[in-house]
């Protein structure tokens, strides 16, 4: 226990500085307006502002980073409350009974409660997140091997939960994958896929990739839609009554150990975690018809959990090393331009970063729950403002963010590429999440698979010479086999809908 | 349960093609992998083999998006006697995706090329000239704002970021020494 108390007091100390506290409600408070950008989510939000990670100190880039996307999960439950348009996805659960107290003039309320609640969740979550440095003992023992078997299942359950098609998903991560293979071979020295060009010699700038494929599409997605809402309604009263408080304290605390949980799964879509809470209260609930119309507690459980999944996808990035998420592999790229490897020895190597991100979390939470009470009507009047504008001035923004990368215009290149072939690739249903997480994989993967077959000789056996290693290979058939059988159960379903319905047309 | 509508085609002829790309730059990969050559003479792993252990089934899951592909149907409503009315909701409001009409398509064309020229112009009019011509470019198109406070309220926001980037000791391009203006570069 005295342990974790000197941790935790390294940790706030390092982030306790003017600089770095600057740095942190500079983060909440830029994460807070992408998170009110209609259709912007956390994996957007990091990815639009990871260019910072180039300009600023390790301990104050990562502070930031971090803040920006959890920032952004309470600026996303914005958009759901008053325009019913879910800023990620994790929020649609929020839309339902958000958007129908916004239609009683309970809006305030609303915002109220999922401030409240997130914040509530999330300090139980930080509290939860400090035992990663135990994982991250045990997987300091992690061989070569072990960590090519852990990566890859992460790899599949982010496939194989990502989207409905697993072939799509497939394709994006086999695509992100490859852009990691682009320039100098780690074992040999020679180019590889280069083209000939000096640029490419150090590999694709994969920020301006991971810029392009999550902010851009975004972007050029919302400038071609039809609608773009904004808000002209009135926000209403924020106070809550004791009664209100008292109503959700529960659907709070079911929903932050839903959340807390299924954060730690790797590739488990955030969505199910609020669908899950959602559901739960609704179960438990005396007047379950009361859902849908304004239920306080339809805010506050898919709220609660929302968040404390946010957190504790920290775990397996901080114990283990492997990003459980896109937005996690956006901010272990953050760690990689810092020259740091989060994993089992960050906490051992670099303990002001490791538990100063911890520390920036519990932090995180005290300052958003003070820009989103007493602020709620300074971000809901960015709403006011026309999104067409908002995405002109993060356009712009966007272009400097590529050009720091390496002083060029070749990244501002690479990220329009990367945009525009993201937003193709969106429309065609293929997820993007894959290719985040294995953009920032594929080099580790490739290193840890060449370093094993290297020390036996280019033996394939010697891959399933670890128990641990093996174990991680056979949780990736399971999920593989679970993902294929639903699979083909639902194109049956589909093929059985098409021929009822021909039957009934030539009725 | 039953469907909204049939796939439609432009949706279809969109996947194969997507299918197809992939397929050829794939191919071409795969081929480059084995030509980088899959192992070295001590048997150790060559520089080819990882990429062509990526790019090989790359090249077969675009084959079966090919032939799986035209039989994906886009959107799927349900019933109410089959499934709760709000996990539908929360369903469709997940696999939605937004329409883009050809107003919408026009807009995003323009945004490309509005983009090229400030890609042409950005070292060679600085990034404070290039970022101000290329936002009002599209303020005054996509965002179709008529108000004159625009230009003096957007060449604010340029300088002020600039401002602030030169701060933070970012470099930008600035070939008539704007920035010596805030004490920078």
């Amino acid at each position: 226990m005295s342990e974790i108390i000197s941790n935790l007091q390294i940790g706030f100390d390092s982030v306790l500085t003017l600089n770095i506290f600057m740095w942190a409600v500079i983060g909440c408070g830029l994460g807070m307006i992408t998170g009110v950008l209609p259709g912007f989510g956390p994996a957007a939000a990091t990815g639009l502002l990871l260019p910072f990670a180039f300009v600023l100190p390790p301990t104050a880039s990562i502070v930031m980073l971090a803040c920006i996307y959890y920032g952004s999960m309470y600026g996303g439950t914005i958009t759901s409350v008053l325009l019913n348009v879910p800023g990620e996805a994790s929020s649609v659960a929020t839309c339902i009974d958000g958007y129908a107290m916004t239609k009683r003039g309970m809006a305030g309320k609303a915002l109220s409660i999922s401030a409240v609640g997130s914040f509530i969740a999330g300090v139980i979550a930080v509290f939860g997140l400090i035992f990663s440095q135990k994982i991250a003992a045990i997987a300091i023992t992690f061989t070569y091997l072990d960590v090519f078997g852990f990566s890859l299942l992460a790899l599949t359950l982010v496939v194989g939960l990502t989207g409905d098609s697993m072939i799509k998903g497939l394709i994006s991560a086999f695509l992100g994958l490859f852009i990691g293979m682009v320039g100098l071979d780690i074992y040999t020295g020679g180019p590889r896929f280069t083209m000939g060009l000096d640029q490419l010699q150090e590999g694709l700038p994969f920020i301006a990739i991971i810029m392009g494929i999550f902010g851009l599409s975004e972007i050029l997605e919302s400038i071609g839609g039809k609608k773009q809402p904004d808000y002209s309604g009135n926000i209403g009263s924020t106070l809550l009554k004791w009664q209100d408080f008292k109503d959700s304290i529960g659907a709070i605390l079911r929903g932050t150990g839903i959340g807390f949980f299924f954060g730690l799964l790797p590739g488990s879509p955030a969505a199910a975690s609020s669908f899950a809470a959602y559901t739960v209260e609704k179960r438990v609930s005396k007047t379950p018809e009361r859902f849908g119309k304004g239920a306080i507690q339809g805010v506050a459980g898919p709220e609660a959990a929302n968040n404390a999944l946010g957190i504790s996808n920290f775990i397996p990035l901080l114990a283990l090393g492997i990003p459980s998420s896109a937005t996690m592999a956006i901010l272990l790229a953050a760690f990689t331009i810092n020259g740091l490897t989060p994993g089992p020895l960050l906490f051992t190597n670099n303990p002001e970063i490791a538990w100063g991100l911890i520390a920036s979390l519990a932090l995180a939470n005290v300052i958003l729950l003070i820009m989103a009470l007493p602020l709620v009507r300074m971000w809901v009047s960015i709403l006011k403002i026309p999104t067409m504008i908002l995405y002109t001035i993060t356009l712009s923004f966007m272009s400097i963010g590529a050009y720091i990368i390496d002083g060029s215009m070749f990244s501002v290149l690479v990220l329009w590429i990367a945009g525009i072939v993201g937003f193709t690739l969106r429309r065609f249903g293929v997820p993007m999440a894959p290719a985040a997480l294995t953009i920032v994989l594929g080099p580790m993967l490739e290193k840890s698979f060449r370093t094993a077959l290297q020390v036996n000789y280019g033996d394939f056996s010697s891959l399933f010479s670890s128990s641990r290693a093996n174990t991680a290979y056979a949780l990736i058939i399971v999920v593989l086999a679970t993902k294929m059988i639903s699979s083909i159960r639902k194109s049956n379903k589909v093929r059985k809908m098409k021929s009822s319905a021909a039957m009934n047309g030539s009725k | 349960m039953q469907t909204t509508k049939d796939a439609p085609s432009k949706f279809l002829n969109g996947n194969r093609i997507t299918a197809f790309v992939i397929l050829l730059v794939s191919g071409n990969l795969l081929n480059f992998s084995l030509r980088y050559g899959l192992f070295l003479e001590d048997g150790a792993p060559g520089p080819g083999l990882f990429p062509a252990i990526i790019t090989a089934p790359l090249v077969g899951l675009c084959i079966a998006w090919l032939i799986i592909g035209d039989r994906e149907v886009p959107k799927v409503k349900q019933d109410s006697d089959s499934k709760d009315e709000l996990t539908a909701e929360l369903e469709a409001k997940l696999d939605e995706i937004q329409e883009i009409d050809s107003d919408g398509k026009k807009r995003i064309a323009w945004v490309i090329f509005w983009t090229v020229i400030m890609y042409v112009t950005f070292e060679r009019l600085g990034s404070i000239l290039s970022l101000f011509i290329y936002s009002i470019g599209l303020l005054f198109t996509i965002s179709n704002s008529r108000n004159w406070k625009t230009i003096p309220s957007t060449l604010l926001m340029i300088l002020l970021v600039t401002f602030g980037a030169v701060k933070i000791g970012v470099m930008l391009p600035d070939p008539f020494n704007i920035f010596r203006i805030f004490g920078g570069q």
